[in-house]
């Protein structure tokens, strides 16, 4: 308790502690300013930092040589002093024009900010190497909010054991994500992720192909991805259009209820096991050239619910255990003559479904033989609901009605059929 | 239905008696550390808290025990009019017992209006505002200034 001060300088009474509070509240150019008011600030400043915004203290270019030189030695002395260990609360640095070439004290820099606890790391890398604090940031076990620049796009997402959402757009250096499966996201709600790898062997050539195309065309790593999202859903999207698929992607999910996969192609095969998935969305829409997609997926989830596909007609399927399947929205596009074979695997695999919606883009040609397997059988089938999408409209019924006679149990049936016969 | 009316006597240091209502009281962990320890029954001496500073606090802590159910944004408008009427004296006084009474939302209220009226102002100025006696000499400063010149380099 700070004794009634008599004297005129009331502020200077308080305890340091207090003090030290105060300061926290200014920006941290402002609190180190303080250092020369009298020997008793001298030093209460350093203890006050919990907020470091490195481009707030030096806002502008035009500062000193020595300005900068006395930044990176009080940099340095922040984070590499023998005091007790620094602890922040927010690291920010958008600017690197102060690192000049000195790269070396900002990987130092950063990586002192990821063990000090730092609770928000909100840092543009441009050409920095993730790589030099990659093994810190993906395991940095305080960091609740997470913003990464890199190449100029914002990458933002929110990492750590208190994983709540994670977003990750235009990384092109983000070669790492590999990390990301290993972080625990356990309490992880929401993931909307674009997911960069280049392959090992074939960095070069992609990496040129990802500078042509960096705004629609997104690579995938050919990782496994293990997501355990305790609620809500995990989307993939490819922001803005495309996720670029050209290897075997092998999806995990075991607390995630809601699996979204928006706008990939490529050819590979697409792996969903999702033990608690309920939801499953596969929207591949915008694709215009259907060989861009060539894909083998396989699903094996055993609580879905509710299934969506929006895609042309992939190499092969295997749907296993869709026994809890509900309902279906199933549009597929591009369809022709080695399609209804392979769409037939399809509809086998969502076969035990109580309410179908099937919309079949049919743009080659006029008469849509029936697909079915002769002993396939809808049984548990109540509604179908069967539709040609707009622009689409030389499009025959005999399959409906093929479709009909393995329905046993169809109470209802909703068809959208423009047909020019 | 009678705890919820009991009241805690405080004892400012000079003397004057304020009841308040245990709702109200209890917005200070220490008071609120003295109730749970049955220690609350008679009144509470204050050494440290005259009695003009008592109702200020006791006035602060009301408002937001009323505004419990207005919106962030009202809140928020409240504090900064009931900060800004206080002056410097007055404002040292109040971290001082907001300290010792332990209400660390008027803590941070103190606390942030004093870094707002730091901010921005040169070291002159802040020494000017507060009354700081600078003990250092010319060398010794300009030694200070130059270990980080960076935040001295420029005027907002």
């Amino acid at each position: 308790m700070a004794k009634q001060a008599k004297y005129e300088g009331l502020l200077d009474s308080l305890p340091d502690s207090i003090i030290c509070h105060i300061l926290s509240f200014l920006p941290t150019r402002d609190a180190v300013r303080t250092s020369v008011l009298s020997p008793m600030w001298r030093h209460l400043f350093t203890l006050s930092i919990s907020k470091l915004d490195v481009n707030d203290c030096l806002p502008e270019p035009e500062v000193s040589a020595e300005g900068i030189e006395s930044f990176k030695k009080f940099m340095d002395r922040l984070f590499f002093s023998p005091q007790p260990q620094r602890r922040l609360e927010c690291f920010r640095m958008h600017d690197l024009w102060m690192v000049d070439d000195d790269y070396l004290s900002f990987y130092n820099w950063l990586s002192a900010a990821l063990r000090s606890g730092v609770k928000e790391f909100d840092v543009d890398l441009f050409d920095a190497d993730i790589r030099q604090i990659s093994n810190l940031l993906f395991t940095c076990s305080s960091l609740v909010t997470l913003k990464l620049d890199i190449g100029g796009d914002v990458t933002a997402y929110r990492a750590s054991n208190d994983f709540d959402w994670l977003i990750v757009t235009n990384a092109p250096s983000l070669v790492y994500f590999k990390y990301f499966c290993f972080v625990n996201m356990e309490s992880l709600e929401r993931a909307d992720i674009t997911i960069f790898h280049l392959k090992d062997v074939d960095c070069d050539r992609s990496a040129t192909l990802l500078r042509e195309s960096a705004m629609y065309r997104f690579y995938i790593c050919p990782f496994m991805i293990m997501m355990h999202s305790s609620s809500g859903c995990i989307l993939i999207r490819g922001l803005p259009f495309t996720i670029l698929l050209n290897w075997n992607l092998r999806i995990i999910v075991t607390i995630a209820k809601d699996l979204g996969l928006f706008g990939c192609f490529g050819s590979s095969e697409l792996n969903i096991h999702g033990l608690s998935l309920k939801r499953l969305v596969l929207d591949f829409q915008n694709l215009v050239y259907k060989n861009d997609f060539d894909w083998l997926i396989v699903i094996d989830a055993p609580s879905l619910v509710y299934f969506e596909y929006f895609c042309p007609v992939g190499r092969g399927y295997a749907l296993r255990n869709m026994e809890s399947l509900e309902k279906a929205d199933i549009t597929i596009f591009n369809f022709n003559d080695v399609d209804r074979e392979r769409s037939a695997a399809l509809l086998e695999g969502i076969c035990s479904v109580q309410v179908l919606h099937l919309s079949i883009v049919d743009d080659d040609a006029p008469l849509l033989r029936t697909p079915l397997d002769p002993v396939l059988a809808f049984n548990n089938l109540v509604e179908l609901q069967c539709k040609n999408p707009p622009d689409f409209s030389n499009i025959s019924v005999t399959w409906i009605v093929e479709f009909l006679h393995r329905t046993p149990n169809l109470k209802t049936l909703i068809l959208f059929v423009i047909s020019p016969q | 239905m009678a705890s919820t009316l009991k009241k805690i006597i405080l004892k400012s240091c000079d003397g004057k008696i304020l009841e308040v209502e245990e709702a109200v009281a209890v917005q200070s962990q220490m008071i609120k550390n003295m109730i749970e320890d049955d220690c609350a029954n008679e009144e509470i001496p204050l050494p440290d808290i005259t009695g003009e500073i008592l109702s200020m606090i006791i006035e602060y802590c009301k408002m937001h025990v009323d505004g419990e159910n207005n919106s962030n944004n009202e809140l928020i408008a409240r504090d900064a009019d009931f900060i800004t009427r206080v002056d410097l004296n007055t404002l040292y006084y109040l971290i001082v017992a907001a300290n010792f009474l332990n209400v660390k939302s008027l803590l941070d209220l103190t606390c942030q209006r004093v870094a707002d009226i730091i901010k921005g102002k040169s070291p002159e100025e802040i020494r000017l505002t507060f009354n700081i006696k600078n003990d250092f000499t010319p060398e010794e400063e300009e030694e200070i200034r130059k270990k980080n010149a960076w935040a001295f380099d420029y005027k907002d």
